[in-house]
């Protein structure tokens, strides 16, 4: 920043005093609870003060041993995760492209009206689908009565239909975030080769794939990305609307069972640390398998 | 935007400021004898309750008391939450055939010492009490109780002479027949599946009633649950076959398991189910919503023929004293004017409720029948002393599998499995510290009975 | 008769359009339609769910049933009775009180962030960027122990501090990164002619810098604010008896099983959970909208 030497001593000084709320903040709030979090995980401790005894892998022993609920859980969230990072990725895709066709008035207006469901609280959103979903009486079957159809599955229970509906509520509320990404994106892809692409003969529907689609290859990627993070991580959605609902109970969820419920904490921090490696993981491996189809134009 | 900032921070630093002082003013000092938190599950009794506090800390001066509140399905976390952060309230609500899940980390005060004279204000010599006995300790003293009766809609029933209000267990399911046979379409019995559903009960009330007609009630660790399997008999399977004929027989109507509990409470208030297994607590809701005038009656479910007694799902809300609460003496004093029979009879004139105190009547007749049968709740239930983890929900999730017929194996093998996953969930010292817990030998004599009422219907 | 002329004027004027057109474009003119009635369904799917919860908060119970698709207002006391049932007052205020004091602490924290990594570029920076942002691989129960113990140690636990001292002061993540990024954007000559004038290095913060910084700040804020205001797994865990410090999203969950039957009511306090966020939202959508956007391209 400075050129001069002795300026430049005295900003590297200015540098660690000015540095040092941040460095306590990250040392209190992440440094702390997670080797704290890691160390716990070797102990049995059941918050009673003197009671702390390493018992070394056992609790992660246990969770291979005999924790299927966690694998069924993780197996749960990575199926809700994909599935609905698939639908809302394409939904966001597509609908990107029709508002980036659209006039730039028309552009404003869905922008702020399609991002609403995001800035939603999620305890609002859970209650208020809780209450579209009701039997007979919600907003979907009242729908559906209109048009004749009577005998509707009750949404949230019949285990065919609970997790189609609860990736439609997560759709809903998320699609806002895929879309407003994929437009951005699109924005940034210079006029000319768009222009020059439809003197050439090609339509839309031919720009969407040859062009738009690798262009914004990395906006892509981020959606994945953030979709499947987000999908594995979900927690609010389920805790409001299938606490007690076995076959839905998501990895986030479970581990708060067994931290609240069954009150095994030092088990619910190391199926934490498991599920973060997990995530992490599976971040890399996207990460990998995407980067074969960056392209530079 | 240079003033805005610098009026966020100073608003930033008084705020600080000023919370630094205010929490360490409110809230109670540790060791403060005056003043007694207390938690308790009843939203919708808020006003009983804060009543009831303003009284008593009229009559006591000095004495202040700080009441919560909670849903029922927080109290878990928020007692948690509680313990692990040092704000365990002094006296909480609990179900007294939980309370074990406390005992382990020592949390509830045993209150022995004063169990002389208070018990005999119970109704029934105070088998409330028992129901929160752990190792011998009394942990919870009961305060009203939850009971799950059968509800039936006197309108049908009179136009049904034939349909006669059974006394056995035979009976009963002769009456079912009857209904299916001369209203078809109509639901028997409404009751609910899913975690918590209603349905189960009829295969606890047939389990405990083969524990009564065998003898292992008599067992001195019957009540542990932890009593060793035997498969030799073959009993245990009989009664989740016998269950699962139930439900395949259209008992409770047409797919109980997707019904939920507004269902079954909507179902009877349309006349669309002769009969409903019910929460005591919830008759007032269900009695606002039927036609006018329309009677309800009610029975507990009965046992076999020779068998005396009846089988009544239900629990004792109770209150605890924990162990952390400075003034204990406070404590107990005040959970025995929340027992008392002034407090209890106000209460249930607005609420309605079941109480304890055995000078309570009810004007209701239907709320008399209730109390009258109520003596059966607990009485020859299992409550066990172990946490089961999460191997309670695996154990359902096989459960319904076997009876949706997908489970690949007979009634014992389901048994065998579930009680394996049991055993591990006793073995297991982080769930039952510090040691865990396993199978007690039986020592009752094994009785012989007649077994042909265990056979599937149909 | 002037009116049909025009609309036959029209009309004349679109179906000499449509014949004039060559298959090509008769095409393009059948899918813009199309595309343009899929736009407008999937708007109100988006938004109907809400305007339907809008509508029912102004019924009563049997209203409900028998109307459910009726714009009526009969029973607009539905909402005094959510506030006052719920006793969303108090909710109300702590939510914002919490909010407010978080989006300070963090502006601060972020700004100060900022300058450090971005402007002033000591060693280790980037070290602790990078742990900044790996924390979005942590879930909320790795954290929430160690975190419960560290405030039970403070004195801070049931109270509103618990949500304060975390929000105001927790590490800035995402946002830091994105505010050091514009940071390396200022031009050095601008400090260098400060400090030439005399200025030290704090005085080059407080008075350049943080300044400059506003857009992204204020980006900053509006993404803290609308976190503080929707999180309710942290207070849940925190606060579980002190009920007069709970926040807005644990208010409505007990207002949920408390009033499970009674839809008007809870569609009130839906609403009334929801309207301050709607209407911050309308003024600033921009910082919203800019904010994931900006995240995702640096990202």
């Amino acid at each position: 920043m400075i050129g001069i030497k002795s300026m430049k001593r005295q900003a590297n000084i200015w540098g660690w005093i000015l540095s040092i709320p941040l460095v306590l903040s990250i040392l209190t709030f992440i440094v702390y609870p997670l080797t704290f979090g890691i160390i716990l995980s070797f102990t049995n401790w059941r918050f009673i003060p003197t009671d702390l005894e390493f018992i070394g892998f056992e609790n992660y022993q246990w969770i291979f041993r005999e924790g299927q609920m966690f694998f069924k859980g993780i197996w749960i969230s990575f199926r809700f995760a994909v599935i609905s990072t698939l639908v809302q990725t394409l939904l966001g895709f597509f609908l990107a492209y029709i508002l980036y066709n659209m006039g730039r008035r028309s552009q404003a207006v869905y922008k702020v009206l399609l991002y609403l469901p995001v800035i939603l609280p999620a305890a609002v959103v859970s209650v208020m689908w809780d209450f579209i979903y009701k039997p007979d009486i919600g907003l979907i079957d009242r729908l559906l009565a209109i048009v004749g159809i009577e005998n509707t599955p009750l949404w949230l229970i019949d285990t065919k239909w609970q997790m189609s509906s609860i990736i439609f509520t997560n759709t809903w509320r998320f699609v806002g975030i895929t879309l407003i990404i994929y437009f951005v994106a699109m924005n940034a892809i210079s006029r000319e080769i768009i222009e020059s692409a439809y003197i050439d003969g090609a339509n839309r529907w031919c720009v969407l794939w040859r062009i738009m689609l690798p262009l914004t290859w990395s906006s892509t990627k981020i959606n994945i990305l953030l979709s499947i993070i987000g999908g594995m991580k979900s927690f609010d959605l389920f805790y409001l609307m299938f606490k007690n609902d076995p076959n839905m109970q998501v990895v986030g969820l479970y581990i708060f069972k067994t931290a609240f419920e069954y009150r095994t904490f030092c088990r619910a921090v190391a199926m934490s640390v498991l599920l973060s490696i997990f995530i992490g993981g599976a971040t890399f491996l996207i990460n990998v398998l995407m980067k074969r189809g960056d392209k530079e134009v | 935007m240079k003033k805005i900032i610098k009026c966020l921070a100073l608003v930033l630093v008084i705020a600080l400021a000023v919370s630094i002082v205010a929490c360490g003013s409110t809230g109670r000092k540790r060791g403060d004898k005056n003043t007694l938190n207390f938690l308790y599950i009843w939203p919708e009794h808020e006003v009983a309750m804060n009543k009831i506090i303003t009284d008593y800390m009229a009559e006591h001066p000095g004495v202040t008391i700080n009441p919560s509140v909670v849903p029922h399905d927080e109290v878990d976390r928020a007692l948690q939450s509680a313990y692990i952060g040092g704000t365990m309230p002094d006296v909480f609500f609990y179900w007294s055939d939980k309370v074990y899940k406390w005992v382990a980390d020592d949390i509830p005060y045993a209150l022995n010492d004063y169990a002389d004279g208070w018990k005999e204000d119970f109704v029934s010599d105070g088998v409330g009490w028992e129901a929160g006995k752990v190792d011998g300790n009394y942990y919870a003293i009961p305060f009203r109780s939850t009971g799950f009766l059968i509800l039936y809609n006197k309108s049908y029933f009179d136009v049904h002479p034939q349909w006669t209000i059974p006394t056995t267990l035979q009976e009963f399911e002769q009456l079912i027949m009857k209904i299916q046979a001369d209203e078809p379409g109509l639901i028997p019995l409404g009751a609910y599946g899913g975690s918590g559903g209603t349905m189960y009960q009829f295969q606890t009330a047939l389990s405990i009633f083969v524990a009564i007609c065998n003898g292992s009630v008599e067992d001195p660790n019957y009540r542990t649950g932890r009593l060793a399997p035997d498969y030799e008999d073959d009993a245990g399977a009989k009664v989740i076959d016998k269950f699962k004929s139930y439900i395949d027989a259209g008992f409770f109507g047409p797919n109980p398991h997707a019904k939920t509990r507004e269902d079954v409470m909507a179902d009877f208030m349309n006349g669309q189910s002769a009969m409903c297994l019910f929460n005591n607590n919830e008759l007032g809701t269900l009695l606002e919503g039927m036609e006018e005038g329309t009677e309800i009656e009610t029975f507990a479910i009965p046992a076999p023929a020779g068998v005396d007694a009846k089988y009544i799902y239900g629990t004792y809300d109770s209150f605890c004293v924990a162990n952390s609460a400075p003034n204990k003496e406070l404590a107990v004093d005040f959970i025995k004017y929340l027992t008392s029979a002034e407090v209890q009879k106000e209460w249930t004139r607005t609420e309605k409720s079941i109480m304890v105190n055995k000078e309570v009547t009810y004007d209701d007749p239907v709320q008399q029948t209730l109390a009258n049968e109520m003596q059966f709740v607990g009485k020859y239930d299992i409550y066990p002393d172990y946490n089961s983890g999460d191997k309670g929900d695996i154990n359902f999730n096989l459960l319904l599998s076997y009876l949706n017929g997908s489970y690949k194996g007979n009634a014992t093998d389901l048994l065998k499995e579930m009680d394996g996953n049991t055993v591990q969930a006793m073995r297991d010292s982080l769930l039952n510290p510090p040691d865990g817990l396993d199978w007690i030998q039986p020592t009752y004599t094994k009785k012989d009975y007649d077994d042909s009422w265990l056979n599937p219907v149909r | 008769m002037q009116e049909t002329g025009y609309i036959s004027r029209r009309v004349d004027r679109l179906r000499q359009r449509l014949a004039s057109m060559d298959r090509h474009k008769w095409i393009k003119f059948v899918f813009d339609v199309l595309i343009f009635i899929f736009m407008a369904l999937v708007t109100v799917a988006i938004l109907y769910p809400l305007l339907f919860v809008l509508t029912t908060s102004f019924k009563d119970y049997s209203e409900f049933l028998k109307f459910p698709f009726k714009i009526m207002f009969t029973h607009p006391e539905n909402y005094a009775t959510a506030w006052i049932k719920g006793r969303f007052s108090v909710y109300f205020l702590n939510s914002v009180f919490v909010a407010v004091c978080a989006v300070g602490g963090q502006m601060i924290m972020t700004a100060l962030a900022a300058f450090t990594i971005g402007r002033l570029e000591f060693k280790g920076a980037n070290v602790l960027l990078f742990v900044m942002l790996s924390t979005m691989f942590l879930t909320g129960e790795i954290t929430s122990i160690p975190m419960f113990i560290l405030i039970r140690e403070l004195g801070f636990y049931d109270t509103i501090m618990a949500l304060i001292f975390p929000a105001a002061f927790g590490a800035p993540g995402m946002g830091a990164l994105l505010a050091s990024n514009y940071v390396k954007n200022i031009p050095k000559e601008i400090h260098e002619a400060a400090v030439l004038d005399g200025a030290s290095i704090p005085q080059t913060f407080w008075y350049l810098d943080f300044p400059l910084m506003r857009p992204i700040l204020t980006l900053v804020a509006v993404m803290c604010f609308n976190g503080i205001w929707s999180d309710f797994m942290w207070p849940l865990v925190a606060l579980p008896t002190n009920r007069s410090a709970w926040t807005m999203p644990l208010g409505l969950i007990t207002f949920q099983s408390e009033n499970n039957a009674q839809y008007g009511i809870l569609c009130a306090g839906l609403v009334i959970l929801t309207l301050p966020i709607v209407v911050f939202y309308s003024f600033f959508s921009k910082y919203f909208i800019e904010g994931v956007a900006a995240g995702a391209v640096k990202g």
